[in-house]
């Protein structure tokens, strides 16, 4: 069976919520929560604000999905996009919905990483990076990867410096989260320390 | 929008780094919306970011605070420290200012292994109301706010000291400790390791030549 394309499920989404099928309202929310919190997240270095404006973000989705607002249902990740993307820019001008939240709330809402867990996660990463960094096998691509991440050197000159092609830049990055992944599935699924 | 086009192009790396224009990034967040694959990348390289970052900033492996033995019997301190406490006494050290946090009162989190206890310093003796600590499986960190604008409160170092009972000398305790960029100290009590029983803390300021300046004491109530 063909897999449909995203227009297509984005099509067929809006007309059943327009025809108010619930159960279509709950599909689309668990299609593409999980993308909007990442979203949110990466733009407010927050995860806890992001899952609070992905609530709102739905609220108010929905509400113009219903209303027959979305011009182009095709595009309907877009317009899901451009949503959270107002309600994360009205937090940063102040006009977000809850006004009573004081300055002393808002500062610590903003504040990254508020949680124990999330630093000890954190604390965690590196140590697997760091395993990841050391059993990388030749200082080239030990310092591809650093002056990639870290120094956010252009691709091309650390080609040129290197001697290396696109290619093999290309292949070092993917060995390198392909790595990465396996050394966090292990720590995940061990629920120990690195 | 094709796999071989997000590797080709550095998409997701370039997304994580913040390196594309507001228009590009918007184009490939409609993209990856619903895409679980390329989610699964993006998460993946952002925590690999996360982490280059973090050793970045702290490339060696940063020593624990300094932990002396006072009194000459056993004690539970001696017992060896799993990774996940160490884990916690590092962490201050290789973390990013940013990623620290302002605690107000006892903070245990659902799912955490880690109780967070304010010690809050605005007045000197804070002995009227022990604070009292749960002995479970949590690991227990102790956290003070120094306001370095006061200069009373402004120190190269802190020491932290525990004493049981009418003992006149501690327990335990740590020196050399630093403040957070955030003027934040953290107490590492470690995970079920104190005995029950009442103690007396001290938490004091450090000037050159070993002089001691009390900021804090009061009451640590360990019940199980």
């Amino acid at each position: 069976m063909t897999e449909l394309s995203e227009a297509e499920v984005a099509r067929s989404l809006v007309a059943r919520i327009l025809n108010g099928e619930a159960a279509a309202e709950t599909e689309m929310v668990q299609r593409y929560n999980r993308g909007l919190v990442f979203m949110l997240n990466h733009r407010a270095r927050n995860h806890a604000l992001a899952e609070d404006l992905a609530q709102e973000t739905w609220r108010i989705v929905i509400e113009k999905v219903r209303g027959g607002d979305l011009k182009d249902p095709s595009k309907l990740a877009a317009f899901i996009v451009q949503t959270g993307k107002n309600q994360l820019l009205m937090i940063y001008r102040g006009s977000h919905h809850k006004k009573t939240t004081t300055e002393v709330d808002t500062a610590q809402s903003l504040d990254p990483a508020s949680q124990p867990q999330l630093i000890i996660e954190r604390y965690n990463t590196a140590l697997i990076v760091r395993k990841l960094v050391d059993e990388m096998k030749t200082p080239r691509d030990r310092e591809l990867i650093l002056r990639f991440y870290i120094k956010e050197e252009e691709k091309q000159q650390i080609c040129q410096d290197l001697g290396l092609n696109e290619l093999h830049f290309n292949r070092v990055l993917f060995r390198a989260r392909q790595r990465f992944k396996q050394l966090w599935n292990e720590y995940v699924e061990a629920g120990a320390d690195p | 929008m094709k796999t071989a086009r997000l590797e080709e192009e550095q998409l997701i790396e370039r997304y994580i780094l913040r390196q594309m224009t507001e228009e590009e990034a918007s184009e490939f967040e409609a993209f990856y919306l619903s895409n679980q694959e390329c989610l699964d990348q993006l998460e993946l390289a952002q925590r690999l970011f996360q982490g280059l970052e973090m050793i970045a900033e702290a490339p060696d492996v940063v020593p624990e605070p300094k932990v002396t033995q006072i009194s000459s019997h056993k004690s539970w301190w001696q017992r060896q420290v799993p990774a996940w406490s160490l884990a916690a006494s590092l962490l201050l050290a290789i973390l990013p200012s940013g990623y620290l946090y302002h605690t107000l009162s006892q903070q245990s989190f659902p799912d955490s292994h880690i109780s967070v206890i304010n010690l809050p310093l605005s007045e000197l003796r804070g002995a009227e109301q022990a604070i009292t600590v749960k002995r479970d499986d949590k690991q227990v960190i102790l956290s003070a706010y120094i306001d370095t604008d006061i200069t009373t409160m402004d120190f190269p170092l802190y020491g932290f000291q525990l004493s049981k009972g009418d003992a006149q000398e501690p327990v335990w305790q740590l020196e050399d400790l630093q403040l957070t960029n955030d003027g934040m100290l953290y107490i590492d009590l470690g995970k079920n390791y104190l005995q029950a029983g009442r103690y007396q803390f001290n938490l004091f300021g450090l000037e050159g030549g070993e002089r001691q300046v009390l900021l804090k004491s009061g009451l640590l109530d360990v019940s199980r």
